[in-house]
């Protein structure tokens, strides 16, 4: 079994990773406290980075924007700007990228060195499939943890624009609030769950796979978490090219 | 390890809170979008479908008043469509009111204005149908009413563009006078020319959209100067609007043969010379100002400068019409004739 892990390729492997969450044998192996703890890991303790990047993302965009549409008499246009930028694209980028940096890489080398101490062969040989008890888990925490990140970088990207705003040019948090919300639509919304669960699958699908490919030689570890990086960030810009045009196309 | 000790802690929160704010942000977009708010249904007709789609807000000073909901083309060649709006502004649709179809070259967002007419006017039922300015109707209203505008500058521009067209050309084309139409048949080409010329300028607008993103400030400086401009040429546009109001009557007169020939002569020159001559100089005016603009846009992007040779271009042709007006015999006060009638004219009672 660990052999023919080894030996899968990245949509065998998505596969197996799909059959067994939807499997009623390996089901019971897929354990809520690995998931937690990967949610606590992934998402909680990055919650302070995002934020930074947050607060930083919408200062920049109500600096640039307020400057720049002001000379174009498009100040009512600021809003729009606003939210195809934060909510449709940056929030769920940053945020991905972020996870990638700090757990999609960690998982990468932890499943890696398990695999080297043949803790997952240990895994195995009590009838436990590796897939269903670190694959999945943690693939459902990743999801998690990007959607909620997502939902926090936008929150605290809007409290950072509305506040430079208030500095700048007085604006009332009830105007903001008002402009914001009539210029944003549930598609929005919807566009930053889907991309941001997908985004959130990818990653850790990519990064347990890369994980599990790490065979023998603790040489292997750091190649492999670079793989991770790579790879997912790849998918991470493909994927966002056709779910915006898919939205673009169909929903805009 | 801390952390670990109270991991469900921290992760419940972490979701929950995350879970909540999704929520506040789905009920705050249902609130603002109005879903939970009664409405009532308007049909609306347009020329064309151009720019319409479903969900296309309806604004009337800067408010979100309602939406299109469904559109369809029928067999007379008009998109009739589905007007709903909201409880609270229902008042707002009036007699007096079209319905305006503007597009941000910027963000080609497309949105309806709601145009309300100058003075009181009865509000309209549920289910009753609001023009286009489009459409004949529209235009109808539009000059009955004098309905003004507000928007943004670029859709308070094309609006001013289009307005000019419609104060300059209808009756002109309306008229059913028999001898003095043929009198007037070189102004009615005259305005038909101006009609197609300034309608090119809406054309030219759309361009601003590129020209807009290749230049900085004084793309849109130029485009603020211009507006200026046109609003000068508006109020230029309502004086020519007096004027065939004056021919409006002296077109009717004409229909009683005893009052035939004083009327066509215009003694007094108060239906017909003056306004005439009026809005001619208020046009003659406007021209250093309108070369002053172009010298100043001068150095702007390629196609800002390709903005302005068609504007220039229109300018040019304007201004070669005026040159054709001014000679026209019937309105020219600097004619020997024209004077040598005033002069001699009795002003017969009416």
């Amino acid at each position: 079994m660990i052999h023919g892990i080894q030996n899968l390729n990245f949509f065998d492997f998505l596969a197996t990773v799909v059959s067994e969450f939807f499997s009623r044998r390996e089901i019971k192996n897929i354990t809520i406290t690995v998931a937690l703890r990967q949610i606590l890991f992934t998402g909680y303790e990055a919650l302070s980075i995002i934020t930074l990047a947050a607060v930083a993302v919408g200062a920049v965009i109500v600096l640039q924007g307020n400057s720049v549409l002001a000379s174009f008499s498009q100040s009512p246009m600021y809003y729009s700007i606003l939210v195809a930028i934060i909510p449709r694209e940056l929030s769920i980028l940053l945020t991905s990228l972020i996870v990638i940096a700090r757990s999609g890489t960690a998982i990468s080398t932890e499943i890696g060195n398990m695999n080297i101490n043949n803790e997952t062969l240990a895994i195995y040989s009590f009838g436990i499939s590796p897939i269903a008890y670190l694959a999945i888990p943690r693939v459902i925490a990743m999801i998690i943890s990007v959607v909620c990140l997502t939902v926090y970088f936008n929150f605290a990207a809007f409290m950072s624009s509305w506040f430079i705003n208030y500095l700048s040019d007085g604006v009332i948090p009830s105007h903001f609030i008002y402009e914001l919300f009539t210029t944003m639509s549930i598609t929005d919304l919807l566009m930053a769950i889907i991309k941001s669960s997908l985004f959130g699958f990818f990653i850790g699908v990519i990064a347990c796979y890369n994980g599990f490919k790490v065979q023998s030689s603790i040489t292997e570890v750091p190649q492999r978490t670079i793989k991770t990086v790579v790879n997912s960030v790849s998918v991470m810009v493909v994927l966002d090219i056709i779910i915006t045009s898919l939205f673009y196309l169909y929903l805009y | 390890m801390a952390n670990l000790k109270y991991t469900k802690v921290f992760v419940f929160s972490f979701i929950s809170v995350a879970v909540v704010a999704v929520v506040i942000f789905v009920m705050s977009i249902l609130i603002s979008e109005k879903v939970f708010s009664a409405k009532q249904h308007f049909k609306a007709a347009f020329a064309d479908a151009i720019g319409l789609k479903g969900n296309v807000p309806v604004m009337f000073k800067g408010f979100k008043i309602g939406y299109i909901k469904d559109f369809e083309l029928q067999e007379d060649n008009r998109v009739y469509a589905d007007l709903l709006i909201y409880e609270e502004y229902e008042k707002l649709i009036k007699e007096n009111c079209i319905l305006y179809k503007t597009t941000n070259p910027i963000s080609s967002v497309t949105s309806i204005l709601l145009l309300a007419g100058e003075g009181k006017s009865k509000g309209v039922k549920p289910g009753a149908m609001v023009y286009g300015f489009d459409t004949p109707e529209g235009k109808t209203l539009l000059r009955k009413y004098n309905i003004g505008f507000s928007g943004d500058a670029i859709s308070s521009l094309m609006f001013k563009f289009d307005a000019i067209l419609e104060g300059i050309n209808p009756v002109f084309i309306d008229s059913t006078g028999e001898t003095l139409m043929r009198n007037i048949a070189s102004l009615d080409t005259t305005f038909k020319r101006i009609n197609s010329i300034v309608y090119n300028v809406d054309e030219t607008m759309q361009m601003v959209n590129s020209g807009v993103r290749s230049s900085k400030d004084g793309a849109f400086k130029g485009l603020a100067k211009l507006d200026d401009l046109v609003t000068e040429l508006e109020l230029t546009s309502q004086n020519a609007r007096k004027l065939m109001v004056g021919i409006d009557e002296t077109l009717a007169n004409y229909k009683k043969p005893d009052s035939l020939a004083i009327k066509m002569i215009d003694p007094t020159g108060e239906n017909f010379i003056k306004p005439v001559q009026k809005s001619l100089e208020s046009v003659n005016e406007l021209l250093p100002e309108i070369t002053k603009l172009l010298t100043y846009s001068n150095d702007q992007t390629t196609n800002l400068s390709l903005i302005q040779e068609k504007i220039k271009k229109v300018l040019d042709d304007f201004q070669t019409t005026l040159q054709i007006l001014n000679r026209n015999p019937l309105i020219n006060l600097n004619t020997d004739v024209g004077k040598k009638n005033v002069e001699q004219g009795k002003k017969r009672p009416r």
